[in-house]
């Protein structure tokens, strides 16, 4: 039987926590994308509870060819052994750490395209109304993938949930407006399945 | 500064070991882990004469003193709180490291060979009971050996050998400091004696604009000597304990930095009566004071609005920066230490560090 465990509170806790530190809040409490991550590697030991923690994954964009090999090198410059492929482990402060792509290893982009055939298909004419949009304001041809996924999704997001159309992805998914039960969802939980497995998370 | 510093059967502390400390310490961690111990114990390891130990429990509250004259069990009840355990038989020992690679030393045990035995007194019904005094073994950092008793005179009273610190001076602000005017009026003619106390004076204007001198006088019948804030709006000059009890601490603390120049200053609960905002400015001046005047600081706190606001200091300055957690596990407490470059980082992330 293929892995899946769309028994949905598992992968929306995961899916809704990639979310909140790609957008690195309000309160400024997100690691600052790969640039700042770096600095933020060596807060990590002193926070409460550090020492109880069983493995360590870091999520991040897919957005260049380089995305990856720019988190080896935060690694490594730190002191730290990279993972040499994504899925492999590689050690950050004795702790076993992975790296996840989104949407995954063999495909560009980022959380919003990856969430993106689930807004669609929570809000059909979202992919039509959402284009002519985005062709009108001349996003459709920017030339930063990553700032023209974000504003797709997230004009879809703000244009067809009325009740409440400031509310980012990572709530859209832990209020239940958006559910991780799609296949497009698939290749992360495949890997977060299979990064538990390794770490020896929930055994 | 102390570089090292290790130390067996101090109050919660069965064993303690840090190393690479340095110019400003902060110590964090939940109630009843150790910091105030590990304040005191620091405390202790360079000051080691009974007074200090004393002194160190009486701030705690556990110092009483019984009829005359002693018993034995009273005696010791002085003292057992300084032994992990209770247990005397675990005597304390601390060896401290400056950065210099000196060493001092100090292990203190009750010692049967000096045991005195009081007169009862005449008309009092009492049992005859031997009392072993409390033996501060100490090697200063010249390589100087001494001994220094906590006994008990003839007649029952506690007594105490007096004998010099151990090379590097130390000064204690409890977390129940009390403003003291004459020891802030002390450490002030010194610094003025010195032609030092400017800086000072130009820190409390410049954080507080309402004081725009400082000064000490002594008045009225029995001559009581305090520092005086002269404050604009104000015909006389005011005691600066008038002017607000947290001003005065902030004084002090800035004061003793200069005072023990070369020497270590111990510093329980800092952000106690200090406006939040005033707080950034307070470790800024003290990093800037402690590197002029080669002093060393140790400061706990609870506060994550006071360990925030010491971001901007430590940014650029992380080697002088070293984080101590204090951890109580299986009875035992014990100290993790983060260095600069962690302790800012996980401030920077807004981390929980305490």
């Amino acid at each position: 039987m293929r892995p899946s465990f769309r028994d949905g509170a598992y992968r929306n806790s995961k899916i809704c926590h990639a979310a909140e530190c790609n957008e690195a809040g309000s309160d400024g409490k997100g690691v600052g994308g790969r640039s700042g991550f770096k600095h933020s590697l060596s807060g990590l030991t002193p926070i409460k509870g550090f020492k109880e923690l069983k493995a360590i994954l870091i999520v991040t964009d897919h957005d260049k060819a380089s995305s990856f090999s720019e988190v080896q090198e935060a690694l490594t410059v730190n002191g730290h052994t990279p993972p040499g492929v994504p899925a492999n482990l590689g050690s950050v402060h004795g702790k076993p750490v992975a790296v996840l792509l989104i949407p995954s290893e063999t495909e560009n982009g980022d959380l919003e395209k990856l969430c993106f055939p689930e807004i669609a298909r929570v809000w059909p004419k979202a992919e039509e109304c959402v284009s002519a949009f985005l062709k009108c304001t001349g996003a459709d041809k920017w030339e930063k993938k990553s700032s023209a996924n974000k504003a797709r999704a997230r004009s879809a997001t703000v244009a067809f949930n009325e009740a409440e159309p400031y509310m980012g992805i990572g709530n859209l998914f832990r209020k239940g407006v958006l559910s991780t039960d799609n296949s497009c969802f698939d290749p992360v939980a495949d890997f977060l399945r299979a990064f538990d497995a390794k770490v020896g998370i929930g055994t | 500064m102390i570089k090292s510093f290790e130390a067996h059967n101090f109050r919660c502390f069965k064993k303690l070991e840090l190393s690479d400390l340095r110019r400003i310490n902060v110590v964090v961690g939940k109630n009843a882990t150790g910091k105030t111990a590990l304040l005191e114990l620091v405390r202790l390891a360079l000051g080691a004469t009974p007074q200090v130990a004393f002194t160190l429990n009486q701030l705690r509250g556990v110092s009483f003193y019984g009829g005359l004259p002693l018993s034995r069990e009273q005696f010791e009840a002085q003292w057992n709180w300084l032994f992990f355990g209770f247990d005397p038989n675990n005597h304390v020992a601390a060896k401290v490291v400056d950065n210099n690679s000196h060493r001092a030393v100090l292990r203190i045990s009750y010692d049967p060979e000096k045991a005195v035995t009081p007169i009862p007194q005449a008309g009092v019904p009492s049992l005859v009971t031997t009392i072993l005094p409390l033996s501060f073994d100490r090697i200063d950092f010249s390589g100087n050996a001494s001994k220094l008793l906590a006994s008990v005179h003839p007649q029952g009273s506690l007594t105490f050998d007096q004998g010099p610190e151990l090379g590097l001076a130390t000064e204690f602000f409890a977390s129940s400091w009390i403003l003291n005017s004459q020891q802030n009026a002390g450490w002030f003619s010194q610094l003025s004696l010195e032609n030092r106390e400017g800086e000072v004076v130009q820190a409390i204007r410049k954080e507080f604009g309402y004081i725009n001198d400082l000064q000490v006088l002594s008045l009225g019948a029995m001559q009581q000597t305090a520092v005086y804030a002269t404050v604009p709006f104000l015909p006389n000059k005011l005691p600066l304990s008038l002017v607000s009890a947290g001003v005065t601490k902030f004084f002090s603390i800035l004061s003793v930095i200069l005072f023990r120049s070369h020497g270590v200053v111990l510093i329980d609960e800092i952000e106690n009566g200090l406006h939040y905002e005033r707080l950034p400015a307070l470790w800024q001046i003290m990093l800037a004071l402690a590197r002029q005047y080669d002093t060393q600081i140790f400061a706990s706190t609870h506060s994550n609005e006071c360990l925030q606001a010491l971001l901007s200091t430590i940014k650029g300055n992380e080697s002088d920066f070293m984080l101590l957690r204090a951890e109580r596990d299986d009875g035992s407490s014990s100290i993790v230490q983060f260095e600069g470059r962690e302790f800012e980082a996980a401030l920077a992330k807004h981390g929980e560090i305490r």
